[in-house]
């Protein structure tokens, strides 16, 4: 196959920097703006604290949204994320109980049985044509069933202390969460804008048909997009049970929703083939700002999620202008 | 073609010998068909209390005189209500429910009332007057918490409130009671509040925010997420710790008992609605279907766990005994909520009981001290009806007086 069958080389080909490239500093301008509005509202606000607890704190939705992001990309969707993050955390501490030695086999093992869902949901898309979201949803369901008939809910081991230092210890004065996260956000963009089969996944995404005729493997991209969502899934879930010294099976479901729309603020078109993963972080760290804020101001619930929910739309919206959107 | 008319008879005999010795044994043992309806065992509240009570089930004398089923209803009350219709029809004598609703089970409980079913509910509570409410939401953990914790901070200081889940009965109630009693301190400030829905991983982002902006916060209230709002002060802020009121996970009273912690200046309350209402609301039903309680009204409240950080004291086996409330580190988990075993109301029960649900071995179903009744709250435990007069005042902690 040739790389002349990706579209984003034909309509950005002046230069490497994909075309989403200014949306995304755009919502990265905005979470400086919220930043900004933080400490006017609470001048008692120690910036730099500030920036490193939003950041801390975003790491599970930008690990869990880069997952999301290849689904969308491929005009699919991944709703068994919240399931599998707390699936991860729940499997991390009932193996290692508590025990650093332990981490060095169940890191590996919790991981491969996360990327192990993922990869029974490609299957069935890919295989079987379901539809994603049916897929996804149903596999959800199974999986957190299983996870309930052996769990009872929670976790009934401690998290490996190693975990737990991982997620509050300084390295050179930085979090390590933060260090983290931009090891992350390196590997994620080299893998979606810079390998072989990231850009075989927008020439899937923006032209399931094309990609056909240019002989791409569709069924071995789709399992491999799914497989690394339910990876990443995995990793926020062990992140979020070291961060939290627990975990319960629920804990990753408040976190579904907002991958979605951390991917779709951050320029991605929902029908596949557009979007790139520093527009997803910028739209995480967005929505961790946001959270913040309306933490901050005291705001009620319906009033925050009314908020949310406009935001999402009027994202969807910027999208929409002509000429925002060419393909 | 002919009968062997003699074999024939002998064996209806003998059926009729079987019928008459299977009655006499029912009346000398009468036997009982029990549901226990939960909404979601997803959580470990949900669990713990459902393994406490299925533990109970299953200690003598119950254990031959019950046969007990559990059914899971999840979040969906229409379900609930269908859950409950077929329990009527299979013939139950008496059902335990964690109702999802105040009001919208009513109809199907009152048909159940009408054809002799005993109908319990635990924790959460209905308004129909037939079935019988077993809660601690009248003991007022909102208006105690946020007194003893005025009191521990001498009446002043910044204050963030960790809501429950919007829209939750319990979060209406317990947070008008906790409003009100920090409202009458002019020296305490509410500088923030979020909806940490009873969520440890939530509550624990929300704070470490939240202490981004108030650098020099001095204490949380929360209903639950207890443990995630500590950890977060604890990564933080580790040298200067905050008075906090809440929930009886077992990492929690560890770390509010331990002296280093308090000389931090933690200063903590395990309090909140403790999972042992299940197995105590079970034992209360099947006094009263034996016959050997009788209650004259049909609000009974289970008292509110009190434990302050003072009172925390460490167990050496696997039992509430001689007034320990907490375990070692990592004899359980710290999410375990302690609340689920009550070594006064509830001694048959073990750890085992309320990890796998089973009976402790040797253990035999105690007697009932005299139940406490309930007071009315409308809309919550009754309708067309009146709360008391101070529905909304401490009544476990003794106010301090505002400071000049």
């Amino acid at each position: 196959m040739s790389d002349s069958a990706v579209p984003m080389e034909a309509e950005g080909g002046r230069r490497r920097m994909p075309p989403e490239i200014l949306p995304a500093l755009g919502v990265l301008a905005c979470t400086g703006l919220l930043i900004g509005l933080i400490k006017l509202v609470s001048p008692g606000t120690v910036l730099l604290a500030q920036v490193s607890a939003i950041l801390v704190s975003a790491i599970f939705l930008a690990v869990a949204s880069f997952g999301q992001g290849l689904a969308i990309l491929l005009g699919g969707i991944d709703l068994s994320i919240g399931v599998v993050m707390g699936l991860g955390g729940m499997m991390i501490s009932g193996l290692t109980n508590g025990s650093n030695d332990a981490l060095i086999w169940a890191m590996p093992a919790t991981l491969a049985c996360c990327a192990g869902i993922g990869l029974v949901n490609g299957l069935g898309i890919a295989l079987i044509g379901i539809p994603p979201f049916i897929m996804t949803l149903a596999s959800a369901t199974s999986f957190f069933g299983v996870g309930l008939g052996l769990t009872a809910g929670a976790a009934q081991a401690p998290v490996a202390p190693g975990l737990e230092t991982l997620m509050s210890a300084r390295g050179l004065g930085v979090p390590w969460p933060i260090w983290l996260l931009l090891g992350f956000a390196v590997i994620a963009i080299a893998f979606q804008n810079g390998s072989v089969t990231g850009r075989r996944l927008y020439a899937l995404g923006s032209s399931p048909g094309a990609a056909r005729v240019a002989g791409l493997p569709i069924g071995g991209l789709t399992v491999a997009a799914y497989g690394l969502s339910g990876l990443c899934a995995g990793l926020a879930g062990v992140l979020l049970a070291g961060y939290s010294s627990a975990a319960t099976l629920t804990m990753g479901d408040p976190f579904l929703l907002p991958t979605i729309a951390a991917v779709v603020i951050g320029g991605a078109r929902v029908t596949g083939g557009r979007g790139i993963y520093l527009g997803t972080l910028a739209g995480a760290l967005f929505l961790s700002t946001l959270e913040t804020l309306i933490t901050v101001l005291s705001l009620s619930q319906g009033l925050r999620d009314l908020i949310q929910g406009v935001i999402i739309i009027t994202a969807l919206i910027a999208q929409n202008r002509p000429g925002a959107n060419p393909g | 073609m002919k009968f062997p008319v003699k074999p024939l008879a002998a064996l209806m005999a003998a059926l009729g010998g079987l019928l008459a010795v299977s009655a006499g044994a029912q009346a000398q043992d009468k036997h009982y068909k029990v549901f226990l309806d939960m909404s979601y065992s997803g959580n470990i509240w949900q669990a713990a209390a459902a393994n406490g009570v299925k533990a109970l089930a299953a200690t003598p004398p119950y254990d031959k005189q019950v046969t007990f089923k559990t059914v899971i209803s999840g979040t969906d009350v229409q379900r609930q209500i269908s859950d409950l219709q077929s329990m009527v029809a299979d013939g139950a004598d008496a059902i335990l429910i964690y109702p999802l609703s105040p009001t919208a089970l009513n109809r199907v409980i009152r048909q159940a009332c009408r054809r002799h079913v005993t109908v319990f509910t635990y924790d959460s509570t209905v308004t129909e007057p037939c079935a019988y409410n077993v809660s601690s939401i009248t003991a007022r953990y909102g208006a105690n918490s946020a007194q003893w914790m005025v009191n521990a901070m001498g009446g002043k200081g910044t204050v963030v409130i960790n809501h429950g889940v919007a829209g939750t009965s319990v979060t209406k109630t317990y947070d008008a009671q906790a409003l009100g009693v920090f409202g009458r301190y002019p020296g305490i400030r509410i500088v923030g509040e979020f909806y940490g829905n009873w969520n440890d991983a939530t509550s624990q982002q929300a704070v470490a925010n939240l202490l981004a902006v108030h650098p020099d916060l001095d204490a949380i209230w929360t209903v639950d997420g207890t443990y995630g709002s500590l950890q977060a002060v604890m990564k933080a802020r580790p040298d200067r710790l905050v008075t906090i009121a809440g929930q009886s996970n077992n990492g929690y009273r560890l770390l509010m008992a331990d002296k280093a912690m308090q000389q931090k200046g933690l200063k903590g309350l395990s309090s909140s609605s403790g999972p042992a209402v299940g197995p105590y609301a079970f034992k209360v039903m099947m006094e009263v279907l034996t016959g050997k309680l009788k209650l004259d009204r049909h609000n009974v409240e289970y008292p509110l766990p009190w434990v302050p950080y003072q009172d925390v004291k460490m167990c050496p086996g696997d039992r509430f005994e001689s007034g320990c409330n907490v375990f070692p580190n990592g004899k359980v988990p710290p999410l375990f909520i302690d609340t689920a075993l009550d070594g006064t109301l509830l001694p048959e029960l073990s750890l085992a009981s309320i990890q796998d649900g089973t009976a402790t071995p040797g253990a035999r179903m105690q007697a009932l001290p005299p139940v406490k009744y309930a007071d009315n709250l409308p809309d919550i435990n009754c309708s067309d009806c009146k709360a008391p007069a101070d529905a909304m005042e401490p009544n476990l902690v003794k106010p301090i007086p505002v400071p000049k």
